[in-house]
């Protein structure tokens, strides 16, 4: 059974043809008209762009064809019967919740891995980003962060998505138009921006949603499970993910 | 503390994913991508088998391949006469379906594939009826066997009978003969995955009528050089798979005296028969190939393809020297062009024994040389050519004699390495129709299939244990 994140599907309804972009050892990434996707293992963690199930990963190699009817996906000598997929959509707590769960959240925080961006070389920028995050001025943290540090998805990248998603859930869906503006600032690669701008949509990979609502109903135990899941997502993009959270949360006012 | 001074301008060289470079590009500033990926996709056991093919088993493997490519390249395949399927072929018996692609039974068959044998036994007068049909392959009283394995091949959803006529193309070089339907043309035919009364009626009409004034006519013009017009075909926009217009045209040329000469009644409808049928002298290059391809495969130790077909279910190689098959699912054909109203969830997976042409040199190698497959690959001949540069990084060698003068005359790529397109993942370029999947429409479109890599990656793994 296929299941399909709120991107992968906004994607996939709207068809096309395209190409694939790249292939991993349990993702690719698929692009079409209407944006980016990734065909996942089901080892995966659910997430916006994710199209998860057990699938072929490896008989696809970059630069493949595709195409998307109504019913299936069609990539490289791949197969896919998109009838029947199912969509995933992590749930996000309020803003009350969130604030009430922020200790537990910073506290379980604590035992994240470092950020790629603990490097010393990345001190300047994300010492301005930190000083435009308190003051509120997103577009500063976005202009300081965007494309920095290593990754398929810059540490930089993954850090402002989680300030995103943070932000999106304390200011609700009506923010949502803004906060897709700045993530579309970010001068980086389509696949990082791709994850921002589902961010800032109150969408991400699986582990960060029940973190948040772990926290948010004061359940260490269950949101110390979801961040070690959380850190073991791509090289180093969960603990940068874990980093841009405990910013955002530390800043609630 | 060292302070490093940064260049005030940044030039970019990107290796592996594009999309970095992508990235770059989009902000303004200048980069070189070096399109790099690890070789056989970072498979240890497969990379392993490449050090051994590449290293020190590489000279004798080579110098089996420069022999595989001359027989390739310099047999001259000539057309001699037509003759009956079940007496021509050797091996085929009295209630024998010669089918594409590799073996396969029965309940296993695609729906074309199911509609084209059924047509061929009611051609044969074995049953009256589609279902009658269904009823003696069902209980195995009729035999399907593999062109491939007769010394033939037919294109698409082809099956023939015992009493059907074929090409009988020799190879005087490499004293090979190998053997080809007559094309059935466009419209209701079995080739085409149809079966109604008209479809049945075409197969009588090349028995009874194209057959027999056909090897009339081959009696007078004597033995006809093939790739003497088709490497003319190729000056004039012809691929030699997905188009042979001009080809055709040169080869009714070639008959036109002994055609007008014909003392038969019927000689208008062949006539007709012709004139409608662009695509008249694809089975006749497929024999031709194949002639190429019987001689090339008694080379031991070449890692080069000589076997390459497909019936609508499976998708099977040979390489040089063996009689192994490697086999793996027929994919869809991925770059594409529908008729009106039909797409992709119509479409069935790639068919038929005419990948045997890409492997000598014609078809996908020789998108080049045609306009006609440029629509199909991107639209630009730049498109065309890109698809044919791809194929020469996977061939050893170039034709001496089909040209491509759209890439200043240079021959087309021949010679598919196993070894090339595991390490790069770059397979073979099949231009190709695509027939509806399920309902017996017929042809629904037309495009650029993809090999599928698996049975080529199992290939080099048995040419690995093979020469150990």
């Amino acid at each position: 059974m296929l299941e399909l994140g709120a991107g992968a599907e906004a994607v996939l309804a709207a068809g096309g043809r395209g190409s694939v972009t790249a292939v991993f050892r349990n993702a690719a990434y698929l692009r079409l008209p209407a944006g980016l996707f990734a065909l996942t293992t089901d080892d995966v963690p659910s997430g916006p762009l994710h199209a998860r199930g057990a699938l072929p990963i490896q008989r696809l190699v970059a630069g493949d064809p595709v195409t998307v009817t109504a019913s299936h996906l069609y990539a490289g000598g791949v197969t896919v019967d998109l009838a029947g997929a199912t969509v995933w959509r992590g749930p996000l707590p309020s803003a009350g919740e969130l604030a009430a769960g922020a200790g537990v959240a910073l506290e379980v925080l604590v035992g994240a891995g470092p950020s790629a961006l603990a490097d010393a070389a990345f001190e300047p920028r994300l010492a301005g980003a930190v000083a435009h995050l308190d003051r509120g001025d997103l577009a500063g943290v976005v202009d300081a962060l965007a494309g920095l540090g290593p990754g398929l998805t810059p540490a930089g990248d993954d850090t402002l998505a989680g300030i995103l998603l943070v932000t999106r859930a304390r200011l609700g869906p009506a923010a949502e138009p803004a906060l897709v503006e700045q993530a579309q600032r970010a001068r980086t690669n389509d696949i990082a921006g791709a994850f921002m701008a589902w961010a800032a949509r109150g969408q991400s990979i699986e582990p960060v949603h029940r973190f948040l609502t772990a926290s948010a109903g004061q359940d260490a135990a269950c949101a110390t499970a979801a961040l070690a899941d959380l850190l073991r997502f791509g090289h180093s993009s969960g603990a940068d993910l874990a980093f841009g959270l405990r910013l955002a949360i530390a800043a609630i006012p | 503390m060292t302070v490093i001074a940064l260049p005030g301008e940044i030039e970019v060289v990107n290796l592996g994913l594009p999309l970095f470079a992508d990235a770059i590009g989009d902000q303004g500033r200048p980069v070189v991508h070096v399109d790099w990926r690890p070789p056989a996709d970072g498979d240890l056991t497969v990379v392993a088998a490449l050090s051994r093919l590449y290293g020190k088993r590489a000279a004798a493997i080579d110098e089996a391949n420069a022999e595989v490519a001359r027989r390739l390249d310099q047999g001259i395949p000539v057309l001699v006469g037509i003759g009956a399927a079940g007496v021509a072929l050797p091996g085929v018996g009295e209630r024998t379906i010669v089918h594409c692609g590799p073996r396969i039974n029965w309940d296993r068959v695609c729906d074309p594939l199911r509609r084209s044998v059924r047509a061929a036994v009611m051609a044969e007068g074995w049953a009256d009826s589609p279902d009658g049909a269904d009823a003696l392959l069902t209980a195995g009283e009729v035999e399907l066997e593999p062109a491939n394995l007769h010394q033939a091949v037919v294109p698409m959803a082809s099956a023939i009978g015992p009493s059907m006529p074929v090409f009988v193309v020799d190879n005087p070089q490499g004293g090979t003969c190998a053997y080809s339907a007559i094309n059935q043309g466009p419209g209701e035919v079995p080739w085409f995955g149809r079966e109604t009364p008209a479809a049945v009626e075409r197969l009588v009409f090349l028995r009874e009528v194209a057959g027999p004034l056909l090897a009339e006519c081959l009696a007078g013009t004597g033995p006809i050089d093939i790739f003497g017009l088709a490497s003319q075909g190729l000056q004039m926009g012809d691929d030699l798979h997905m188009r042979t217009q001009a080809t055709t045209n040169l080869f009714v040329r070639a008959i036109l005296p002994q055609l007008l000469g014909l003392d038969s009644p019927r000689r208008a409808e062949l006539g007709t028969f012709l004139a409608g049928n662009h695509l008249f002298f694809l089975n006749l290059a497929m024999a031709a190939a194949k002639s190429l391809t019987l001689w090339a495969e008694q080379v031991e130790g070449s890692s080069l393809v000589t076997t390459m077909s497909r019936n609508g279910t499976d998708y099977g190689i040979r390489l040089s020297g063996s009689d192994e098959w490697f086999i793996t699912a027929s994919p869809p054909v991925g770059n594409a062009m529908y008729y009106s109203g039909f797409g992709p969830d119509q479409a069935a997976p790639d068919i038929g024994d005419s990948a045997v042409l890409e492997l000598i040199g014609l078809g996908g190698s020789a998108a080049a040389a045609s306009p006609a497959v440029a629509a199909f690959v991107g639209g630009t001949m730049a498109d065309a050519i890109a698809t044919t540069e791809e194929v020469d990084r996977i061939a050893v060698a170039r034709s001496t004699r089909l040209k491509l003068p759209t890439l200043d005359y240079r021959g087309t790529p021949m010679g598919i390495d196993v070894r090339k397109v595991v390490e790069l993942g770059i397979t073979p370029k099949v231009n190709t129709g695509i027939l509806h999947a399920t309902d017996g429409t017929g042809q629904v479109g037309a495009g650029v299939a993809e090999a599928p890599i698996e049975c080529f990656r199992e290939a080099l793994l048995a040419l690995d244990r093979r020469l150990a």
